[in-house]
């Protein structure tokens, strides 16, 4: 028998959905807004279209929680809840953080659905996007409001939430390639063996609650 | 924003000597340049630990692997 036969639904359909969503949005922010601020790109700004693109993504951007919560409720409470509790296992697997970030997961404190690091990106990911909201809504309706030097303030904080967005997405890239993580993205399914090692506590919920082996049976052969 | 005035700008209620916010020099002249410097070296430097990182992640994996096999075909004695 094969040791990745088996696979597990990791996420489904609709928060596949609203991942491509954010994803989108936020490449298209980063690209538009790289335009309109950095000078080697500053000759595509011409004629406007990057302003007007820019803010087609801020509205797409803003709306990915809304759609969340629309697509799957049940998945929005459990990313946001889960973001910000932690448990012993936890703060274990965040102490042997450099280990993991290395490749090897097998010695890890066993996590949950999510492991300690993507809840920590996640929290991070929602406060910081929060930032990247108020102050580009600011600089777009309260100019007149809040004067040229509360623009500037805004531009300033706008984009040093961008640059920790644009870290934070590095490092999910980067734990995408090394875990082989990309088909929880496509498929929706990751390798049960994987889920098992990275993923031991969750695993151990889903064969409790006899959802493995509903997911097993309709995973694609 | 380039404004032109036909007459002296406090008529028209602007400052007479405007000159741009502190924090507006700060923006273009260091958080800019360092934003792009340090995105540059994190890409770098998680491009280079990715491809080792990978490797030690493959090779648990094949070791979990041929435990798992050797496990499943282990008949008993």
């Amino acid at each position: 028998m094969k040791a990745h036969e088996h696979e597990i639904l990791r996420y489904r359909r609709n928060q596949r959905f609203v991942h491509a969503l954010l994803a989108s949005s936020f490449l298209l922010l980063l690209l538009t807004g790289l335009v309109l601020l950095w000078g080697p790109l500053s000759f595509l700004a011409a004629g406007g279209n990057s302003r007007w693109l820019h803010r087609v993504g801020a509205v797409a951007f803003m709306a990915v929680p809304i759609a969340y919560v629309v697509a799957d409720r049940r998945g929005a409470k459990e990313l946001l809840f889960d973001s910000f509790k932690y448990d012993n296992d936890d703060w274990e697997w965040i102490k042997h953080v450099f280990r993991y970030t290395m490749g090897h997961a097998k010695e890890m404190p066993p996590q949950g659905r999510l492991n300690a690091g993507q809840k920590l990106h996640h929290a991070a990911v929602i406060l910081v996007s929060a930032a990247i909201v108020l102050t580009g809504l600011a600089m777009w309706f309260l100019k007149p409001t809040i004067g040229a030097e509360g623009t500037a303030w805004a531009a300033v904080i706008h984009d040093l939430a961008m640059l920790t967005l644009t870290l934070l997405l590095v490092g999910h890239l980067y734990f995408t390639f090394v875990y082989k993580a990309l088909s929880g993205m496509t498929s929706g399914y990751i390798p049960e063996e994987e889920a098992r090692l990275e993923h031991a506590k969750w695993v151990e919920e889903l064969e409790e609650d006899g959802a493995l082996t509903e997911e097993r049976s309709a995973a694609p052969s | 924003m380039l404004v032109v005035t036909p007459d002296d700008p406090e008529l028209f209620a602007l400052p007479a000597d405007p000159k741009p916010p502190i924090v507006a020099g700060v923006w273009q002249q260091a958080v800019q340049p360092l934003s792009v410097g340090v995105v540059a070296a994190t890409a770098l430097a998680a491009g280079v630990a990715a491809l080792v990182a990978r490797r030690n992640h493959l090779a648990e994996v094949r070791q979990l692997e041929a435990a798992a096999t050797e496990e499943t075909s282990y008949e008993g004695p």
